[in-house]
C-alpha cells in the first residue's frame, strides 16, 4: 500500500521510525512534537489513529496508524524537594515503579491490566488494582500533563502544585478516556516517600465468602492494608505462594508504614481474621521476598488474562450476593472461573475458563443482570438502564466531538 | 425581571413559602464572602430533585440564569448572580439519606453542612476527611462544586478523592447519575471528576455519594514559632523531605497571628514572625518518633519555641485560632481580598518574599496564611472597600500576586475556584486552546448558558 | 438623622466582611436556613436601610425582629462584629421612624413600667389562662404558667430579719420573678438568709428596662434606668443581687448605655458595678460550702441562659453549685448553652421558629436523661417548662435557688 500521506512520515519521525505490519503503520515517535505532527497528518488525511496496545497483536487493532510510544521513555526530572517526577508516558510502568523505589520514592498505581504496559496505556485505562484501596488511582497522582489533542495541538495542564482547582478538571477527563480525547505524552506525577517497612501476611481461608467477609471487616475497623488480595486456589497455587497448599484459597494482606506499629496492626488484622476462620500461615518482612511474590502474582494474572476477563466492582455488603450469582451463572453456562479480589476497593478480576465459548453471551447477560440488580459496575462497560444512561452517552459523544471534531482517534 | 407567568410557575413548583421575589428579600442572596454583589430576581428553596428538575426546565425554556447556592461562604465570587436570575438556594436539601459504615459510604443532599455531617459521623467512629476552614457553615454541595480542600488534605487529599458519585440535574432538566456507590468507577468518561470543582456551571448536584473513613486512632498537634518567615517556610519543605506526611502543615504570619490572638486569646506568640501549626495522625506508637523528627527539623531551622498540645482542649484552641483567622481580619480593616494561589512546595519562600514586596510596594497590609504543606497560600490584602483609591491598588496587588505565583510554576487556585473574581487572570494560566475546550464543555452541558453564566470559563 | 447613620453604628455595619461564620451558631438561621435570619444577612439589610436603598418594610421589620438576641453571633464572629448592638440600633431606628405596633406600645410604654398595670395584667392573665381558648397561646403554655396571687414585692416585707448578717445585699426581683415564680424569689431570699446575708427588697424598684430597650422604646428605657439607679444607689449595700439573667445583664450595662446622655455616668457606674447574679454572689463572693448539705437526690442537668453565659460570662458558677451538691448527679446536656427559644417577646411573635429552637433544647434534655432541669433565669424556666408540659414530658424545670433552698431546708 502506498498512500501520499505516508510519504511525509520520514520527514516527521525519521526513516527507521515506523514499520508497516499487517496493513497497519506502527510509528515510533521520539517526542511530543512527533506525536503532534503525526496526529496532524492523520487529521489532514482523515486516517484513523490510536495508541498501540502493547499486549494485543497488531492485527486485532483497527486503526491505520498505531502510535508506539515506547521510545518516549525518559524520566525528565525527579524533584526531591517537591517529591514529584516528570515522565514521558512511553516508559514501562513497572520499570518506572522500580526505578522510583531505588531512589527512595514510591509510586503505587498499577493493576494486573497494566503489567508490562506503558504508562500511557495505564493512564488511558485507569484500571483498578491491588493498591487502589489505600492509595487511590491515577487522578490522585497526576499533577500535570502534556496532551496532544486529536487536532495535533499540544495542551499543557497543571503543574507541580499539590492542589489545583483552576478551571474545569480536564485532567480527570483525559485519565481513563482510552486516549479518545487526546494522547497524554508527558505527566508530572506526585510521588510518595517510600514506606519505612512492610509486612505481608499470607493466610488461608476456608471459603471465598469467609475471606470476603473477613477482609471487608478491616476497613470499618480502621485497618486499610496497602494491598489486600483474595485469590482463588488454582491461581494461588500457580503463584507459588509460600506456606500454602494446593486447593487453598489465599488472602494476602500487606501492611506498610512506620516500624513501630506494624506488628500491632498485623495482630489486629489477625484478630479480625480469626473470627472468620481465616488462618495466617506466614508473615514475610523481607522486602525482596515480598517483591518476588508480587511479581509472581502479576505474572500468573497475565497468563490468565488471555482468557475471557472481566473487572467488576461492588460495594462490600453486596459482594456475597454477587459471588453467589457468578457461581450460579457459571454452573448454568458450564464455565469455571478464577478470581482475584482487591478487597480494599472490592474490585474483582474475574477470569473465565472457556472451552466452549458459545455460551458466552448467555453468561454475560446473566452477569450484567446481576450487576444491575446489585448496583455493581464493570470496567469499560456501562451497566444501567433508562433515560439517564442515554443522556450520559449523549454527553460523552458530545465530548468526543468537542475534542476530536474530525473523528481521527479510533475507539 | 421575571415575568409574572414565570414567577407563578416557580411558586407552583416550590410553594409560596419557599420563594422570595421582592428586591428587599433577594438582597441577602446576592453576595458571597467577597466584595462582589448583585441580587437575583428570585430566590427559591427547592426540597427535592424533582423540584430542581422543574425549575431547570422552566429556566431552560425561558432562558433565565440559575445560580446554585449553599452557605454563600465562597471566596471567588462564584455564587454571586452577576446576571440576575434565580438563586437556587439548596440549604433546605440538607438530609443525610444514608450512612453505611460497613461499606464506608454515605449519601447526602447538597445543603448538608459539612460539620453537621461530621457531628453525626463522629459518634459512629467515622469522619469525612475534607475539612475546609469554614466547615462549620459550608455545605457539602458547595464543597463538591469548589473541590474544597482544607488543612487535613495535605495527607488525605481534597474533596475529589471522597466523591464516589453524584446525582446531577443538568441545565436541560435531565437527571444523570455519575459514578455510583462503588469505590471504583465503571465504564465511560469520568464525568464525576468533571463535575467536581466545576463551580456550578455544568449541573446541580442533588445527591452526593461520599466516602467516609474511620477516625484515626491518635494525633499530635504541634505549634512552632519562628523569628523569620523564611525559616518557617524552609521547615515545611524539610519536614516532607524527612518522609513524614503530616495531616496538617499550616502557616500564619505575624499580622494574622495577632488577629487570631485578638479573637481567641489562646496565647499565640504575638511577636513571632510566623507560626506553623503541625499535626500528625495515625497509630499511636508511630507518632512520638515523628514528633521528634519534626522537632529536630524545626530546631535546625532556627525555631523559637516548640509546643506540643497536651490536651484535647489545647488542640481545639489552636484549631479555632486557625479556622477563624480569615474572618478575624476585619478587626484590622473592614474589607479583605483573599487570594488562593498555589505554588510548588519548594517555591514557598520565594512567593512569600514576593508577597512581602508587593505589600510594601502598594502600602497595603497583607497577611499570609498558608496550607504550607500543599504550597497553597491565602494572602489576605486588607483595605476599606469605601476607599476607591485603595480598591484600585488592591486589584493591582491581586494581579501581581497571581502573576508571581504563575511565574513560579503555580496556579491561580488551589481550592477556592475561579468564580468571577479570578476570571480576568484565566488567560495567564491557560492557553487559548485549553480555554476554548473548557468553554466547549460548558456549551455541551448547558447549550443555553443558563447555569451560573459568566463564571469559571467566562461563557 | 437615623441612628443607623451615626458613626459608631455605621462603622460597625461596615465591619462585617461577610465570612458567613455566624450561620454556625445562629439558632434562628439553623431553623429557617434562610440567609436574612443570620447576622450577615441582617447586617446587610440594616446597611441597605442606612444607605437609603431599602425601605423599612414589613419584611425588613420581620428580619430585624426575628432575632432572639441570644448573642451567639456576637461571640462567634471572628471579627467581633457586635451584631446584637446593631440589631438593637435597627429596632430603635424602626421605633423612631415607623413607631411601635399597638400591642408592643401598650406593653412597653404603659404596662411594664407601671406596677399597678402589671398587677392588673397578671391578674387578668390568671383569670383567662385556664379558659379553653387561652390555654395555649402561640406555642406558649399559658395554662401551666404560674401566676402568683400576690406579687413578691407586695409580700417581701414579711420575710424575717437577721441578727448579725455577714453581708447586706439588695434584691432586684424583676417582673417575672415578682409575678410568676414568686416561690423562687422567696427561695432566693431563704438561701441568702441561710448564709447569713441580709436582704433588702426596695418596693419601689421597677422593670429593668430590657424589654423597652430591645424594641427600641428608648425613652421609657431611660426612665427605668434613671429610676432604678436612684432607688438602689440610696441603699447602703454590699451588692445588688438578682435571680434573673436578663435583668442582671441589663443592670450591669446601665452605665455603658446612653448614660452620658442622662448625665448618670457616675451614678449608673456605681450601681452597675454592684450588680451580681445570685450564682455569682454565692460562689465568688460568699464561696458557699455545700458539702454538708443533704436530702437531695437525683440527676440534674443545667441550661445556660443566653444572658448569663454570653452577656455576663457566667458559666462555671452554677455548675460548681450543682457539682458540689451531695446527692445530685450532674450531667451536662448537649447544647447546654443554646438558646431555649424564649427570647422575651420573640416566642410570641415567631412561635413557629421558637417552637423548633425549643424542640432542640428538649431533645438535649431528653438525651441527658436527667430528672430535673436547672436554670437561672425565670424566662428560660417558664419557656422550657411550658414546652415540656405541652409535649407531655414529666421533667421539672427549676431555678437554681429552688434546689439550694430545698437543700438548706433539709439541713434544718
Amino acid at each position: 500500500m502506498e498512500e501520499s500521506w505516508m510519504a511525509k512520515l520520514p520527514a516527521i519521525v525519521g526513516e527507521s521510525q515506523y514499520v508497516e505490519k499487517n496493513g497497519r503503520i506502527v510509528v515510533f515517535p521520539n517526542s511530543t512534537e512527533h506525536v503532534s505532527s503525526i496526529v496532524k497528518l492523520a487529521n489532514e488525511n482523515q486516517v484513523k489513529l490510536a495508541v498501540k496496545k502493547s499486549k494485543e497483536s497488531v492485527v486485532k487493532q483497527e486503526p491505520k496508524i498505531l502510535l508506539d510510544l515506547s521510545k518516549m521513555d525518559t524520566i525528565v526530572e525527579i524533584d526531591r524537594e517537591n517529591v514529584t517526577a516528570a515522565v514521558m508516558t512511553g516508559i514501562n510502568l513497572a520499570a518506572f515503579q522500580s526505578e522510583m523505589k531505588k531512589r527512595g520514592f514510591y509510586f503505587p498505581p498499577t493493576s494486573i491490566w497494566d503489567n508490562g504496559s506503558l504508562m500511557i496505556e495505564a493512564i488511558a485505562a485507569n484500571h483498578t488494582g491491588p493498591s487502589s484501596g489505600k492509595y487511590g488511582k491515577w487522578r490522585e497522582y497526576v499533577l500535570g500533563m502534556e496532551v496532544v489533542l486529536p487536532t495535533g495541538e499540544i495542551l499543557n495542564l497543571g503543574g507541580k502544585n499539590i492542589k489545583c482547582v483552576s478551571g474545569l478538571d480536564m485532567m480527570g477527563l483525559f485519565i481513563g478516556s482510552h486516549s479518545q480525547l487526546g494522547i497524554v505524552t508527558k505527566v508530572l506525577l506526585r510521588l510518595l516517600p517510600k514506606p519505612e517497612a512492610s509486612k505481608l501476611s499470607i493466610a488461608r481461608v476456608n471459603t471465598l465468602l469467609d475471606g470476603v467477609n473477613a477482609a471487608n471487616t478491616l476497613g470499618p475497623r480502621g485497618q486499610l492494608p496497602a494491598r489486600n488480595e483474595l485469590i482463588t486456589p488454582n491461581m494461588a497455587w500457580e503463584m507459588q505462594i509460600p506456606g500454602i497448599e494446593k486447593g487453598q484459597t489465599v488472602l494476602l494482606t500487606e501492611i506498610e508504614g512506620f516500624v513501630e506499629s506494624l506488628s500491632r496492626q498485623l495482630a489486629e488484622v489477625d484478630l479480625i481474621y480469626q473470627k472468620y476462620g481465616v488462618k495466617s500461615q506466614l508473615v514475610i518482612s523481607d522486602e525482596k521476598e515480598i517483591e518476588e511474590i508480587w511479581s509472581r502474582y502479576f505474572f500468573t494474572a497475565s497468563l490468565h488474562m488471555q482468557k475471557q476477563t472481566y473487572n467488576l466492582t461492588i460495594i462490600p455488603s453486596k459482594l456475597p450476593s454477587l459471588y453467589d450469582a457468578i457461581e450460579k451463572i457459571c454452573r448454568q453456562t458450564g464455565f469455571s472461573f478464577e478470581m482475584i479480589m482487591h478487597c480494599g476497593v472490592v474490585n474483582i478480576d474475574l477470569f473465565l475458563d472457556s472451552i466452549d465459548s458459545s455460551n458466552l453471551i448467555e453468561f454475560e447477560e446473566g452477569l450484567f443482570k446481576a450487576l444491575l440488580l446489585l448496583g455493581g459496575k464493570m470496567a469499560d462497560k456501562k451497566i444501567g438502564i433508562g433515560s439517564h444512561v442515554l443522556e450520559i452517552e449523549k454527553l460523552e459523544s458530545g465530548l468526543k466531538r468537542l475534542f476530536d471534531p474530525s473523528g481521527v482517534m479510533a475507539g | 425581571m421575571l415575568s409574572s407567568a414565570v414567577t407563578a410557575e416557580l411558586k407552583n413548583i416550590v410553594g409560596t413559602k419557599n420563594i422570595y421575589l421582592k428586591s428587599e428579600e433577594t438582597l441577602p442572596f446576592g453576595y458571597d464572602a467577597t466584595l462582589k454583589e448583585q441580587p437575583p430576581d428570585a430566590v427559591v428553596f427547592p426540597q427535592s430533585t424533582e423540584e430542581v428538575v422543574q425549575i431547570m426546565k422552566l429556566a431552560n425554556r425561558e432562558l433565565i440564569p440559575v445560580i446554585s447556592r449553599g452557605a454563600g461562604t465562597n471566596l471567588s465570587g462564584g455564587s454571586v448572580p452577576l446576571h440576575g436570575g434565580i438563586v437556587l438556594n439548596l440549604t433546605r436539601m440538607n438530609r443525610i439519606l444514608e450512612i453505611d459504615t460497613k461499606n464506608l459510604l454515605a449519601v447526602v443532599e447538597p445543603g448538608l453542612v459539612n460539620n453537621d455531617f461530621q457531628e453525626v459521623l463522629a459518634p459512629l467512629g467515622f469522619y469525612y476527611p475534607p475539612d475546609p476552614a469554614s466547615m462549620k457553615v459550608c455545605t457539602i454541595g458547595g464543597n463538591v462544586g469548589e473541590c474544597a480542600g482544607g488543612p487535613r488534605c495535605m495527607k488525605y487529599g481534597v474533596t475529589r478523592e471522597y466523591i464516589r458519585g453524584l446525582e446531577v440535574v443538568l441545565p436541560t432538566g435531565q437527571v444523570i447519575m455519575t459514578g455510583s456507590k462503588n469505590k471504583a468507577a465503571g465504564g465511560g468518561y469520568d464525568l464525576t471528576k468533571l463535575m467536581i470543582g466545576s463551580e456550578g456551571i455544568l449541573g446541580v448536584f442533588t445527591k452526593i455519594i461520599v466516602s467516609i473513613s474511620p477516625l484515626p486512632e491518635a494525633k499530635k498537634t504541634m505549634l512552632c514559632s519562628f523569628d523569620r518567615i523564611e525559616d518557617a517556610s524552609n521547615t515545611v519543605a524539610n519536614i516532607v523531605g524527612e518522609g513524614i506526611v503530616p495531616t496538617t502543615l499550616e502557616m500564619m504570619d505575624n499580622l494574622l497571628i495577632n488577629c487570631a490572638e485578638d479573637h481567641t486569646r489562646v496565647g499565640l506568640p504575638r511577636d513571632a514572625a510566623a507560626i506553623l501549626l503541625i499535626e500528625v495522625d495515625g497509630y499511636k506508637e508511630d507518632l512520638p518518633r515523628q514528633v521528634e523528627t519534626i522537632h529536630q527539623v524545626c530546631r535546625k531551622n532556627n525555631m523559637r519555641e516548640f509546643k506540643l498540645a497536651k490536651s484535647a482542649v489545647e488542640v481545639d484552641q489552636l484549631w479555632v485560632a486557625r479556622r477563624t483567622v480569615i474572618g478575624a481580619v476585619a478587626r484590622k480593616r473592614p474589607s479583605y481580598s483573599l487570594q488562593d494561589v498555589t505554588v510548588p512546595r519548594n517555591k514557598l519562600p520565594a512567593i512569600v518574599s514576593k508577597i512581602v514586596a508587593i505589600s510594601e510596594k502598594y502600602q497595603l497590609p497583607i497577611g499570609v496564611l498558608a496550607h504550607a504543606g500543599d504550597g497553597n497560600l491565602h494572602p489576605l490584602v486588607l483595605f476599606d472597600e469605601r476607599d476607591q483609591e485603595e480598591v484600585r491598588k488592591v486589584h493591582m496587588a491581586e494581579g501581581e500576586i497571581c502573576r508571581a505565583a504563575l511565574e513560579l510554576g503555580g496556579t491561580l487556585s488551589g481550592e477556592h475556584g475561579i468564580g468571577s473574581l479570578k476570571l480576568p487572570y484565566l488567560t495567564w494560566e491557560f492557553s487559548r486552546t485549553a480555554i476554548d475546550l473548557m468553554k466547549g464543555i460548558k456549551q455541551l452541558f448547558d447549550p443555553h448558558n443558563i447555569l451560573n453564566p459568566g463564571k469559571v470559563v467566562g461563557v | 438623622m437615623t441612628i443607623l447613620k451615626k458613626k459608631e453604628i455605621y462603622e460597625k455595619l461596615n465591619s462585617c466582611n461577610k465570612c458567613g461564620f455566624c450561620q454556625a451558631t445562629c439558632r434562628v438561621y439553623k431553623t429557617t436556613l434562610n440567609e436574612f435570619n443570620c447576622a450577615r444577612g441582617r447586617i446587610r439589610l440594616i446597611k441597605a436601610v442606612a444607605d437609603g436603598v431599602l425601605v423599612r418594610s414589613k419584611f425588613y421589620e420581620d428580619a430585624i425582629n426575628s432575632c432572639t438576641l441570644c448573642l451567639e453571633c456576637t461571640k462567634t464572629c471572628p471579627s467581633a462584629v457586635p451584631t446584637t448592638e446593631l440589631i438593637l440600633a435597627a429596632r430603635q431606628d424602626l421605633a423612631e421612624t415607623r413607631g411601635l405596633a399597638f400591642t408592643k406600645k401598650m406593653a412597653l410604654k404603659r404596662v411594664l413600667p407601671s406596677e399597678a398595670l402589671k398587677k392588673v395584667s397578671f391578674r387578668s392573665l390568671k383569670m383567662v389562662k385556664n379558659m379553653k381558648n387561652f390555654q395555649q397561646f402561640r406555642g406558649i403554655d399559658l395554662a401551666g404558667m404560674p401566676v402568683a396571687d400576690q406579687s413578691f414585692l407586695s409580700i417581701s416585707h414579711r420575710m424575717p430579719k437577721l441578727e448579725r448578717p455577714r453581708f447586706k445585699v439588695a434584691f432586684f426581683v424583676g417582673c417575672l420573678m415578682n409575678y410568676t415564680i414568686v416561690h423562687s424569689a422567696k427561695n432566693l431570699v431563704k438561701v441568702l438568709h441561710a448564709n447569713n446575708v441580709e436582704v433588702i427588697v426596695p418596693r419601689e424598684q421597677r422593670c429593668c428596662g430590657a424589654p423597652m430597650l430591645v424594641y427600641g422604646e428608648t425613652k421609657t428605657y431611660e426612665e427605668m434606668v434613671k429610676h432604678n439607679t436612684e432607688v438602689f444607689n440610696k441603699l447602703d449595700v454590699d451588692a445588688v443581687v438578682t435571680g434573673c439573667a436578663s435583668c442582671g445583664s441589663m443592670l450591669k450595662t446601665y452605665w455603658e448605655r446612653c448614660t452620658n446622655k442622662l448625665g448618670l455616668s457616675g451614678a449608673a457606674q456605681k450601681f452597675s458595678s454592684k450588680v451580681q447574679d445570685i450564682t455569682q454572689f454565692l460562689v465568688d463572693t460568699l464561696k458557699i460550702d455545700l458539702t454538708s448539705l443533704k436530702g437531695l437526690y437525683g440527676r440534674a442537668t443545667y441550661h445556660d441562659p443566653c444572658h448569663l453565659i454570653r452577656a455576663q460570662g457566667i458559666m462555671v458558677q452554677p455548675r460548681k453549685i450543682l457539682n458540689n451538691m451531695p446527692g445530685i448527679e450532674y450531667v451536662e446536656m448537649d447544647g447546654a448553652n443554646n438558646c431555649c427559644g424564649a427570647g422575651g417577646m420573640f416566642q410570641g411573635f415567631y412561635p413557629e421558629i421558637a417552637a423548633q429552637i425549643t424542640a432542640k433544647k428538649l431533645a438535649g434534655i431528653a438525651k441527658a436523661g436527667a430528672d430535673m432541669v436547672v436554670t437561672a433565669c425565670p424566662a428560660c424556666k417558664l419557656r422550657i417548662q411550658g414546652s415540656l408540659n405541652i409535649g407531655g414530658h414529666k421533667h421539672k424545670v427549676v431555678h437554681i435557688v429552688d434546689v439550694l433552698a430545698q437543700a438548706y431546708q433539709a439541713e434544718e
